[in-house]
């Protein structure tokens, strides 16, 4: 039998929500609006079993991804032994010739990892892809079980449940142990990010100073920060949450102002931690999905834990024949877009448009992937 | 062989006053089997009128120091920020270098070559030159090194010398849509239809005897040695080329790239003297 009693406080949590600041931006035709998160009081309940099987499948899958960055950026073993052809890398525009030969603290690549799961009509959960640059997200859960305690403690004194409190305490950890010596700082673009808040919270709850660009300076080497009172503190780790592009204009994008001019500079020498490091976006790229349980099994000689979806690579003769032959069955996406964008089903499609499609995808097999299409297992009670 | 002494000179005039600057300069001839820097330097100085504000020396003899680093590319820099507020800046490299006269050399930084053979940045083929490649019909029967050669050969003879037509932006395909254009546009064409033809080439930025100004080249990869094609002169690179730097395309080795705070307009004048000694 399932408690009521947080089903009862829905409106108080999403109040509370609401008092708190806890949104998420959205630009939309150029304009910039912030929206609150709608809470839902029904949970969609993981047993222990089950959670634990996830654990280990994501540290699997992440630890994997890890020894890939590594490889790519050193000796690229992977593409030398023809696991993961040469294309897939090279034209891909996650992958950053800046970073060769620049080797993280700790051989770290991918401290925060944002791994979508999904779990279909018959249960089984799958993979559906990896956020390895800038994830966004931990903090949302973290705040809305803060206040379903405090506005349910009924609820939680009856249910034996496995706590995300502990999410700030991991993060402090994994930041402490790539510092090289000096502060943690947490860098955010700024108020009109759409993650702000989640930047604030988290430097609330783990300690680090939260800062923006202009109050992080390169001298000698080093990065400081910039104390109230003009002095400069060394700072050892950062936990970025501005993108590749724009972390640094003298070595990525010129025209960035949020940036630090050689930051990347320092952090080629060794003197400072980025979280995450530059350079991941080849391995959530798209197109490296389909590779990731070929990649568990080449670094870690181990059976992948968790499944991705269904996906073919039209790259190949035998899929793209897979594909032409199930094409109104099967959700094509594009591997250079992200975030929904660039993803059309077969099924949607007219006639005409499909013959464009189907030209597009013989003409440029490596630019999209095929999956399967997935009914997500919704929870009843 | 040639011993050569350069001295690559460069001035930012501002119309303003600039009030911070931070600048990375990749201007320090690498050794290779091909060239040895004997002795080099940079100064790197800011000015306010006829005032000097600060001027700071960089011995780069030895790769490594404070400031000083290496990009993935393998080209070496060194790098700094000046905070006094200045109207003028300049840097001046000057050092003595051997050239040898071997046509190619072995390679370095295996790691990286990848990315030499896939289109990138400025050196992306659009249409016009996909055309145009089609059009040269390259013999099946030539060697890498005789295909790039000819390659050359006939953008030399396809393509026009022009100053002021193009900027450092310009990819390949929008110089040779206008048709004409300087060295650094030669060099992102001839990388274009040399990945076309499946071989693998880079971009070099370097300084020539008597150019007066910084000049860029391309590299091919052929039978495991690195090739110098100097398609502005259609020519094979000599013991007059000295070599600073090297990249997919000309953003990779700028050799100097800076973000300011203030400024107005600027001008830039650059001086090159490469002299045999």
């Amino acid at each position: 039998m399932y408690d009521l009693d947080l089903l009862e406080h829905t409106d108080t949590v999403n109040e509370l929500l609401a008092r708190y600041g806890v949104k998420f931006g959205i630009y939309k035709n150029n304009t910039f609006k912030e929206q609150l998160f709608p809470f839902d009081a029904i949970p969609r309940v993981i047993e222990k079993q089950e959670f634990d099987y996830l654990e280990r499948g994501l540290k699997q899958r992440v630890v994997a991804l890890n020894l890939f960055l590594k490889d790519i950026y050193s000796d690229k073993k992977i593409v030398k032994d023809g696991v993961v052809p040469e294309d897939f890398i090279f034209a891909s525009s996650g992958y950053l010739a800046e970073c060769e030969r620049v080797t993280p603290p700790k051989d770290i690549y991918s401290h925060i990892s944002g791994i979508d799961l999904v779990q279909s009509k018959d249960k089984s959960w799958y993979v559906l892809e990896d956020n390895l640059r800038v994830p966004s997200g931990a903090s949302y859960p973290m705040i809305a079980r803060e206040l379903c305690r405090r506005s349910s403690p009924l609820t939680f004194r009856n249910i034996k449940l496995e706590d995300n409190r502990n999410y700030a305490k991991l993060l402090r950890r994994a930041m402490n142990h790539v510092n090289v010596g000096g502060h943690t700082v947490i860098l955010t673009p700024g108020r009109y990010n759409a993650a702000y808040f989640e930047h604030s919270y988290l430097a609330e709850q783990t300690g680090a100073h939260l800062v923006n660009g202009s109050e992080l300076v390169v001298k000698d080497d080093k990065l400081y920060y910039v104390t109230y009172d003009g002095r400069l503190e060394r700072v050892g780790a950062v936990y970025r949450r501005i993108s590749d592009e724009y972390l640094d204009p003298m070595n990525f994008n010129p025209e960035s102002v949020i940036g630090i001019p050689h930051i990347y500079d320092v952090y080629r020498k060794g003197n400072v931690a980025l979280l995450n490091a530059p350079g991941n976006g080849i391995a959530d790229d798209k197109g490296i999905y389909y590779f990731v349980p070929k990649m568990i099994r080449y670094y870690l000689g181990e059976e992948p834990i968790l499944q991705n979806a269904p996906t073919y690579l039209p790259f190949y003769e035998e899929d793209m024949r897979y594909v032409l032959e199930h094409f109104d069955t099967l959700v094509l996406k594009d591997v250079a877009e992200a975030g929904g964008y660039g993803v059309v089903f077969g099924s949607s499609m007219t006639k005409e448009q499909k013959e464009n499609f189907i030209a597009l995808l013989k003409r440029e097999p490596r630019r999209f992937i095929a999956q399967e299409v997935i009914d997500f297992w919704i929870s009843t009670f | 062989m040639r011993r050569l002494r350069f001295d690559y000179s460069m001035e930012i005039a501002y119309t303003e006053p600039v009030e911070e600057c931070h600048y990375t300069i990749k201007c320090i001839p690498p050794h290779t089997a091909r060239q040895c820097m004997e002795k080099a330097q940079i100064v790197i100085r800011s000015c306010r009128g006829e005032h000097t504000m600060t001027e700071e020396i960089f011995p780069v003899e030895e790769a490594d120091g404070p400031c000083k680093g290496t990009d993935s590319f393998g080209n070496r820099f060194v790098y700094g920020k000046v905070s006094s507020v200045h109207d003028r800046f300049l840097f001046r490299a000057t050092g003595l270098v051997t050239v040898g006269s071997a046509d190619s050399e072995t390679m370095d930084r295996e790691g990286i070559l990848p990315v030499y053979r896939h289109p990138y940045g400025l050196n992306l083929p659009g249409e016009g030159l996909k055309a145009y490649f089609a059009s040269l019909r390259l013999s099946e029967e030539m060697s890498d090194y005789e295909k790039s050669v000819e390659l050359m050969h006939r953008l030399y003879r396809d393509f026009s010398y022009g100053k002021d037509v193009t900027d450092v932006t310009t990819t390949a395909e929008e110089a040779w849509q206008l048709g004409k254009g300087v060295c650094q546009d030669y060099a992102h064409i001839l990388i274009a239809l040399c990945h076309m033809a499946g071989i693998p080439a880079r971009y070099v930025a370097g300084m020539l005897v008597g150019e007066g100004y910084s000049h860029a080249w391309v590299e091919v990869l052929c039978q495991g040695r690195w090739y110098a094609l100097d398609p502005t002169n259609d020519m094979l690179v000599t013991d007059a080329h000295i070599k600073l730097g090297v990249g997919r395309h000309a953003a990779d080795c700028m050799i100097n790239r800076g973000v300011i705070c203030g400024g107005g307009s600027q001008r830039q004048t650059v001086n090159v003297i490469v002299t045999p000694v």
